[in-house]
């Protein structure tokens, strides 16, 4: 038995799925959180089952991808049972995604979830009704405290064995007399291919589906032709292309049934969303509030992470002390377990500190629902280089460390632009590069000079922007996002998705980072910096005019970044960096640092969120920038 | 109907006044921009209000459906709409 769990994004399918499956799908107060589907074997309802939570979708239209996708699985999973969930609070415009859903001939019920903030917006649904009208059961749910879960599933299981049959809605006479038509020139062979039942077809079809539309051109060029025609039948007659045609009236079946069964009673007091409101998001106030959350995300993030991280890091330094001591020859085994240990320190003692309050603070924000109103405020800046408002958040994380800040990428909904800001984040300098430019910029040519790198940072950020808009360029005109209700964050909730996000960096980052750590390790003991040096001269002395010596420590901060400046002390052999290096060597080598290869973690954190593929454009990008910024200041301090 | 040649009362969504409800006349654009908007519940005849703007040609909030949608400048632009029903 496979249940699937179909909604739109931010209707609660994730906290439902959750609060039966246990803590295994990530759910947020904004849409589109689900791009894996999570899928769970459920005990305890009498019967076992499989659930299947689905990323979000709007409609079974593939205008999307990531709508394609979520409608391709759909269709290969063929579950016994598809359960709608509704946000109640956003009823009316929900029930065409449950017209169409009717349209897949499969057992259908559905979960208004969220009654309680549909009563908190004074919309009253008369479910009997509801129920009578759309032909399927509907149970009432709050998924995020529990209640009617229970309900839900027996109600589920029951209607996957009786199967029962949801009505189905029938559109003005014209519209349906020309379905009707095409649905007889639908062959077999295509509905198989397809996967979509005729009716369903038919309409995707004269809806302009592109996905579909591409199908019958392929198989069956006589059919596509007809379904043009068909199409301009329909646009001529109604004086609007198709799919509004078609759309409209599925939008106005919805309205009239949602005017049937609920009664919206104003709220006579100003709800307190609208006071927030008036200031999270005023021109003004907005983005003082905006400036003075980040800057308190910044400042918790890192006030704590140094508070875990001294003493963990004193800790290593014990452990690191006792292996001296217990093997004084320094053989292999000395050698693998220093790497081990440098691997631990690394994930354990610097990113982990960091990432703890990072997912806390993130989390609250998202489950507050504060993260669409950032966006709102910040749509139009980073509009200019390709994006939308919610890519301020990767961004302003950057500057912490990159690996939650490419976690947080995900916030947003196009791969494209998840894409575009994970190469952009890789710029911005997190805290480990910061220690490069002030120990060596800042101390020896001054803050400045620190300044300015910081300056000349965003201007290559917003360079590099412009140039991934002018390759990747952006598929709408913008933005269109909905804005929540502000919501009170449920402690369970907040620290089991923590825990969540936790687990996937440990298990990404943590073996790369050991695995690193034990390779440079090695390096090290059987002195292989020389030839490696030697490797690297032609790009390191030759090209952009540095003491071969740093070749080594450019390797080291792949590890880590800071850890070039370790290395730097042990391969110039002074930490006075300006007896051996000029002030234009210093500033050439700090702007590489800030560019190059982004560290360990954020690769394979990269490689989790943006693919192979992604994570290899992030390498050439980041390479070719430090490149050519480095070349500029070797040749501007000649 | 719908192929009337703008009247007075005719403006994009990015131009309406705040708090004036409008009803939605025509959405300019393709197929995609069409779909991404009645996604949210956006359709040629319902009403809509805009409740806040953002400077610097940011995106507008508005209320349809009793919903709160921010839509981006650039698709504000392409929804057309009719000033009939006066403040609310």
């Amino acid at each position: 038995m496979r249940i699937a769990l179909v909604g739109q994004p931010n209707s609660g399918k994730s906290t439902l799925f959750n609060s039966v499956a246990g803590y295994k799908s990530v759910v947020a107060n904004y849409p589109g959180t689900t791009s894996e589907p999570a899928r769970s074997l459920v005990h305890g309802q009498g019967e076992p089952f499989e659930l299947v939570d689905l990323p979000g979708l709007y409609s079974l239209s593939s205008i999307e991808k990531d709508e394609l996708r979520a409608r391709e699985l759909l269709l290969s999973l063929a579950p016994e049972l598809i359960i709608h969930v509704i946000d109640a609070s956003a009823l009316g415009r929900s029930l065409e995604l449950t017209f169409e859903l009717a349209e897949l001939e499969l057992p259908l019920i559905v979960c208004l979830n969220m009654m309680d903030e549909a009563a908190r917006k004074g919309i009253d649904i008369d479910l009997p009704r509801l129920a009578a009208a759309l032909g399927v059961p509907v149970v009432p749910t709050v998924a995020a405290t529990g209640e009617g879960v229970a309900r839900l599933f027996q109600v589920g299981l029951q209607a996957a064995r009786e199967r029962p049959v949801p009505r189905r809605f029938l559109l003005s006479d014209d519209v349906e007399r020309v379905i009707g038509l095409l649905v007889t020139k639908l062959r077999q062979e295509l509905v198989r291919k397809t996967g979509l039942p005729t009716r369903l077809l038919a309409l995707k079809l004269l809806e302009r589906d592109t996905l579909l539309a591409a199908t019958v051109a392929e198989t069956d060029p006589e059919l596509a032709q007809e379904v043009l025609r068909l199409q301009q039948e329909l646009a001529t007659s109604h004086g609007r292309p198709a799919d509004v045609v078609l759309g409209s009236e599925r939008h106005a079946l919805c309205l009239n049934l949602f005017e049937e069964v609920a009664t919206v009673r104003r709220p006579l007091r100003r709800s307190l969303r609208d006071r927030l409101d008036a200031y999270v998001m005023h021109p003004l106030w907005g983005y003082l509030i905006l400036g003075a959350v980040l800057f308190g995300f910044f400042s918790v993030v890192f006030g704590v992470g140094r508070l875990i991280e001294a003493p963990i890091m004193a800790g290593f330094e014990q452990l690191g002390l006792l292996l001296t001591t217990a093997f004084p020859d320094r053989n292999l085994a000395y050698t693998v377990l220093h790497g081990l240990i440098q691997g631990l320190s690394g994930g354990i003692g610097l990113v982990l500190p960091y990432l703890l309050p990072f997912l806390v603070v993130l989390t609250l924000l998202e489950d507050v629902g504060y993260i669409p109103r950032a966006a709102f405020l910040m749509d139009s800046l980073m509009h200019k280089i390709g994006l939308h408002g919610k890519a301020i958040i990767p961004f302003v994380l950057g500057y912490g460390c990159t690996v939650p800040a490419i976690m947080s990428v995900r916030l947003l909904e196009s791969s494209r632009d998840r894409l575009v800001t994970s190469l952009l984040v890789n710029f911005i300098p997190c805290a480990a590069r910061t220690t490069v430019i002030f120990a060596l910029v800042g101390f020896y040519l001054g803050p400045g000079h620190a300044l300015l790198l910081y300056v000349l940072n965003l201007v290559i950020i917003a360079l590099a922007g412009r140039l991934l808009l002018h390759f990747l360029p952006e598929a709408t005109p913008g933005m269109i996002l909905e804005v929540p209700s502000y919501r009170l964050p449920q402690l369970r909730a907040l620290l089991a998705k923590v825990w969540y996000r936790m687990r996937e960096f440990v298990v990404i980052a943590w073996p790369i980072l050991i695995a690193g750590s034990v390779v440079l390790s090695l390096l090290e003991a059987f002195e292989l910096a020389q030839p490696i040096n030697a490797l690297l001269a032609p790009f390191t002395s030759t090209l952009l005019g540095l003491p071969a010596a740093v070749g080594i420590t450019l390797i080291f901060g792949v590890l880590r970044k800071e850890l070039a400046i370790v290395m730097l002390v042990q391969a110039l052999g002074t930490s006075d960096f300006s007896s051996v290096m000029t002030n234009g060597q210093l500033l050439t080598f700090t702007v590489f640092t800030i560019f190059y290869v982004p560290c360990l973690g954020t690769l394979a954190m990269l490689r989790s969120v943006s693919g192979v593929r992604g994570m290899l454009a992030a390498l050439g990008l980041t390479t070719l920038v430090a490149t050519l910024g480095a070349l500029v200041f070797r040749l501007l301090t000649a | 109907m719908f192929d009337d040649a703008p009247s007075p009362q005719t403006c994009s969504l990015d131009r309406l006044p705040r708090g004036v409800v409008a009803r939605i006349r025509h959405v300019h654009g393709g197929l995609n921009v069409r779909q991404r908007l009645s996604n949210l519940g956006l359709h040629p005849g319902d009403r809509i209000r805009v409740l806040r703007c953002s400077c610097f040609g940011g995106p507008v909030l508005v209320a349809i459906h009793d919903l709160e949608v921010a839509i981006g400048r650039g698709m504000a632009e392409k929804v057309e709409v009719d000033l009939e029903l006066g403040l609310s």
